[in-house]
């Protein structure tokens, strides 16, 4: 690249950047800054308190319970919703226009939360774990399905056909050929499926309430339930906490993605 | 280049601190000081306004004074007029004798008529009266000799004192005449209990004038040839022309007061949630209500504010609107029901809007800080008090949005600067030092303003005095003088139940049909012993509240008909339709003890809450209703002493930067003149002692029936029950029991909801004792774990 050509190319990143850029500082990094002072002082005073707020989130009873949900949740939930996406999508991928088929699995994820609730109402009795699980799976399946449907469509079809032509079987060509090579979508959707693991509390609030079953109680229910009782300084602390281990989880993910 | 990449560093350096420097600043604001004052150093007021720099305020603004006729007048059923000679007349419905201003209502003076102290004297029943301009009188009356049919008749009382009786020939559907008007020019119009409007001739004789298609006329007002009619149920005003003889269209109106007052009452003449009165010109009329004074120009596109509600006594619930009239120099005089002319004049140097704001709270509608806020506008004219209500009658925000609206704005540091603490979680805000300590200003209120010290002290705490409620309502029990221990125990009242029922084999003894009723209705004895001081849950206190609720449950049952069962849940299902929620999750649900139910219905016991001294008359006169003698109003205890329950919590924003302002109007909260006007049980020792006077008008002496309270229902059922005014004694024992209670009721919802829902099976049986307050502990351990 000549280095006229290189200095257009800078000049227009930062141009297309700079706003999204501008969003993200304002919108995330500086109420996200003001959180993690908020987490060294007191709620209401905002005097100076060292880590008691801290200490006071690690020996709660119920963060420790939310914690644990949220993750055997998101254990149990993530790898469903990524299997079933991908068994579904398998299929259409080899039809040539399926885009109202597309259109039908995207409707749940496009019903407002009211409805999924009223849903939820009808179709299951019960309010515990395995309901909110079939309601998080019925929600996102269609939107997992989507995003490795455009993973199989963006890959070449030269590699599958070099495959067949080598003697390659059709699972020997779903294991060595197309997976691998859908790593990089799999990577956004198990980032995206962890990130709406904390939305699903929208439904688990409107049908059980604040205080639900003790085995779909979520990090965000904590959160809302503190937020009521003026407990800022609590909240402040468990968000820097839950930050910071989506921080390392998201950077052990890309980690191990780079090494392989 | 270099030199360009460094500006541009430079550039978007400067760009970040000035984002970080307004987001940080966007968290700053507090007092609004929406300018200074008039006089103020640099201010200065010019033809425009009040220049503060570069910005005018505003000026110009009503301001009132009040009248006060509590001497003069009874404070119900009365109207105001403007003569034609520009004099001022009040006619009480109660008072032998008609009241003249000369000076524009600043003093008063009677007119006797010697007709109307005949028809006083006579104890005619006013149905309506109406006075015109040139002094014509028209009076409807009721001249049956006994109560059971009403004979009304219209008499016109001419300037000259010429009685001419009117005659109308009424349809069955008229019914009788019950409503009269008079018109500019001394044309008598009547209404009757039909849509038709009569007008009465100068003979006396009537013809049918007008039939209203939209019901029964209310309120009709005329100001030259317009004629202004408007009724229950009524789209909207309706305008006839008398002179061409029909309807005349006016949408902006119609608009302006479907949108602003849809449910417009007059109760029968006696007050107006909405008042027209005629203007200084044929085609202006004005409309006064809680929201202020309108002015509107008939087929104009506009309706002007004159008067803005919300900075003066239009905006206070305990002031009802009787008349008002437009006087000289574009002056109004106002009459509300508790005996009070308000004369408003028109200041040009005040601001129109105040200078300085503060903001109070509440999570639902309070009238008892809207008539504070009243009270206080009306003496502090340069503070506005903008007053916020969480969840608005009729909106769908549930108490949890509000609350994280209002925990919101108290974290931009934008909250309320008085907050009422009902419904709110108050233990959460006095731990995180939102509430100022009240300490200091509580022990500066002296003489008048004094306050009940054991209901404060039972607020205070070891850091100081955080909340303290203005009303209370005093848990109580009315039962028989054999059965006295009830009050002191739930297992009292449960053996109560089983030895009633025993007496009573059929029937109800209580209120509730439902083991959630039920278990509500006691829960004040006992709810204050379910969590242990470390706030964990006492299973034992727990379990003995279940049993004895059990036992009552079961007693009440045992006889409840189907009837009864289908009567009570038809009930809870009215209150759904009416006001969204069960009877039993209501707030009226053991609010009150119900004399009434007691006498008619022979229950056991009445239980609930004594919270106005009209109520407390009621309890102290069952013991002189016949085979009633030895029934006794016994207060509720607690294990630690005797309960009540703390009404309207105040607590004031210690971030709040306007305090002197806050704790002058949380002084107006607690003055008497506020407790007065509550005509409750406030805290304030001398509104109390007040509010236990009673009404003049209606009393004669201890022995005589102070009201008469009855009952009857379509089946022939009817029951009236003889209310006595408290002797002195009786109002010294209610003073002696609101300085005994010192143990406030607790109310945390999260753990009765539990205990409700999880009670209920073992109510019912359909679960042990041990699974349910197992249910309980793991439906609150969350909760608890928080």
């Amino acid at each position: 690249m000549s280095r006229g050509k290189e200095e257009a190319v800078r000049k227009y990143f930062w141009r297309f950047m700079l706003p999204s850029f501008l969003g993200v500082m304002v919108f995330s990094v500086l109420p996200f800054l003001d959180m993690v002072k908020r987490s060294f002082t007191t709620a209401v005073t905002g005097s100076f308190c060292g880590l008691d707020n801290y200490r006071l989130v690690f020996t709660n009873q119920a963060f420790g319970m939310a914690v644990i949900n949220t993750l055997s949740f998101a254990a149990a939930a993530i790898p469903l919703l990524v299997a079933a996406g991908l068994l579904l999508a398998l299929p259409l991928s080899r039809l040539k226009s399926g885009g109202l088929i597309k259109a039908l699995y995207l409707f749940p994820y496009a019903m407002p939360t009211a409805t999924v609730a009223l849903v939820w109402k009808m179709f299951l009795k019960g309010r515990g774990l395995p309901e909110l699980l079939a309601a998080y799976l019925w929600k996102n399946t269609g939107y997992t399905l989507i995003l490795w449907l455009a993973g199989i469509w963006g890959f070449p079809g030269e590699l599958i056909e070099a495959a067949k032509v080598d003697g390659a079987g059709i699972w020997q060509r779903l294991w060595k050929v197309v997976l691998p090579n859908l790593k990089g979508t799999l990577y956004t959707i198990l980032i995206l499926s962890f990130l709406n693991i904390f939305k699903i509390y929208r439904e688990a609030y409107l049908v059980a309430g604040a205080y639900p079953d003790s085995r779909i109680y979520m990090l965000q229910h904590l959160f809302n339930n503190w937020f009521l009782h003026l407990e800022f300084d609590k909240m402040a602390a468990a968000a820097v906490c839950v930050s910071g281990f989506l921080l390392v989880f998201i950077l052990l993910l890309l980690h191990l993605w780079d090494k392989d | 280049m270099r030199i360009r990449k460094k500006g541009k560093i430079r550039l978007a350096a400067l760009f970040a601190a000035a984002l970080i420097l307004l987001t940080g600043c966007s968290g700053c604001a507090g007092f609004q000081n929406l300018g200074k004052e008039a006089g103020g150093s640099s201010a200065k007021i010019t033809e425009d306004g009040i220049q503060d720099g570069d910005t005018v305020i505003p000026r110009g603004r009503y301001l009132e004074t009040v009248i006060d006729l509590s001497e003069q007048i009874s404070g119900y059923k009365e109207a105001l007029y403007r003569m034609e000679d520009g004099s001022l007349l009040i006619i009480d419905q109660n008072t032998d004798s008609f009241l003249r201003s000369r000076d524009n209502g600043t003093t008063w003076e009677t007119d006797k008529r010697a007709w109307w102290t005949q028809l006083l004297d006579e104890k005619r029943y006013i149905l309506d009266i109406a006075i015109g301009r040139d002094d014509t009188v028209a009076v409807i009356y009721d001249t049956s000799e006994d109560a059971e049919e009403l004979q009304s008749v219209l008499e016109i009382i001419r300037p000259d004192g010429t009685k001419i009786p009117a005659e109308l020939s009424l349809s069955e559907e008229d019914n009788c005449p019950w409503r009269v008007w008079i018109d500019g020019n001394g044309r008598v119009f009547a209404g009757t209990l039909s849509p038709a409007v009569y007008e009465i001739k100068e003979d006396g004789s009537g013809e049918k004038f007008l039939f209203m298609e939209e019901g029964i006329p209310e309120q009709i007002i005329f100001n030259g040839k317009y004629m202004l009619i408007d009724g229950y149920g009524y789209n909207g005003p309706q305008i006839y022309d008398l002179e061409a003889e029909t309807f005349i269209t006016d949408e902006v109106l119609a608009e302006f007061v479907q949108k602003n007052y849809p449910n417009r009452d007059t109760n029968g003449g006696s007050w107006y949630n909405l008042l027209y009165f005629p203007g200084e010109e044929e085609e202006i009329i004005y409309l006064a209500g809680e929201k202020g004074l309108y002015r509107h120009v008939i087929g104009g596109s506009a309706i002007e504010q004159i008067i803005d509600g919300s900075l003066c006594t239009f905006g206070n619930p305990a002031y009802s609107l009787q008349g008002m009239v437009l006087l000289d120099n574009q002056e109004f005089l106002t009459l509300f029901g508790n005996k009070r002319l308000v004369h408003f004049t028109y200041d040009p140097d005040v601001p129109t809007v105040p200078t300085a704001s503060i903001k109070a709270y509440s999570l639902k509608e309070n009238d008892f800080l809207r008539m504070a806020i009243s009270g206080y506008q009306s003496k502090n004219p340069e503070v506005y008090v903008e007053y916020e209500v969480g969840m608005e009658q009729g909106s769908s925000m549930t108490r949890e949005d509000a609350l994280k609206k209002l925990n919101m704005e108290i974290l931009a540091g934008t909250g309320p600067d008085l907050l009422i603490l009902d419904g709110m979680p108050a233990d959460s805000y006095q731990e995180k030092g939102l509430l100022l300590d009240l300490s200091t200003f509580v022990e500066e209120l002296t003489g008048e303003e004094a306050l009940f010290s054991n209901i404060i002290d039972a607020f205070r705490d070891e850091e100081g005095l955080y909340m303290l409620p203005c009303l209370v309502e005093l848990p109580a029990l009315l039962v028989e003088d054999e059965y006295a221990k009830g009050a002191d125990s739930l297992s009292g009242l449960a053996d109560i139940m089983e030895a009633q029922r025993i007496k009573h084999p059929e029937g109800l003894l209580v209120r509730p049909c439902s083991p959630k009723g039920i278990m509500k209705l006691f829960t004040k004895y006992s709810e204050p012993g379910w969590l242990t001081e470390k706030r964990e849950l006492n299973r034992e206190n727990l379990a003995d509240y279940l049993e004895q609720t059990r036992r009552i449950y079961e007693a009440q049952m045992k006889g409840a008909t189907e009837e009864d069962i289908r009567s009570y849940e038809a009930m809870n299902q009215r209150y759904l339709e009416y006001a969204g929620c069960l009877y039993e999750e209501s707030d009226y649900f053991g609010t009150g003890v119900d004399a009434l139910n007691y006498l008619m219905y022979d229950n056991a016991f009445s239980i609930g809450t004594v919270y106005y001294p009209y109520e407390y008359a009621e309890l102290i006169s069952v013991p002189r209703v016949e085979n009633h003698e030895n029934v006794r109003l016994f207060p509720l205890k607690g294990q630690d002493g005797i309960l009540f329950e703390g009404k309207t919590l105040a607590g004031i924003n210690a971030a709040s930067k306007n305090r002197e302002e806050t704790f002058d109007l949380l002084k107006e909260l607690l003055s008497k003149e506020n407790g007065i006007l509550s005509e409750k049980l406030p805290i304030n020792r001398a509104a109390l002692e007040e509010n236990l006077q009673p009404n003049p008008d209606y009393y004669t002496s201890d022995e005589e029936p102070y009201a008469y309270l009855s009952f009857g229902d379509s089946e022939g059922f009817s029951y009236t029950f003889e209310i006595y005014w408290p002797t002195e004694r009786e109002k010294q024992e209610l003073i002696t029991w609101m300085e005994s209670a010192s143990v406030p009721c607790v109310n945390n919802q999260r753990l009765e909801e539990a205990v409700y829902e999880e009670g209920s099976l073992y109510l019912r049986n359909k679960r042990s004792l041990e699974d349910t307050l197992d249910a309980i502990a793991g439906k609150v351990a969350l909760y608890m774990a928080e």
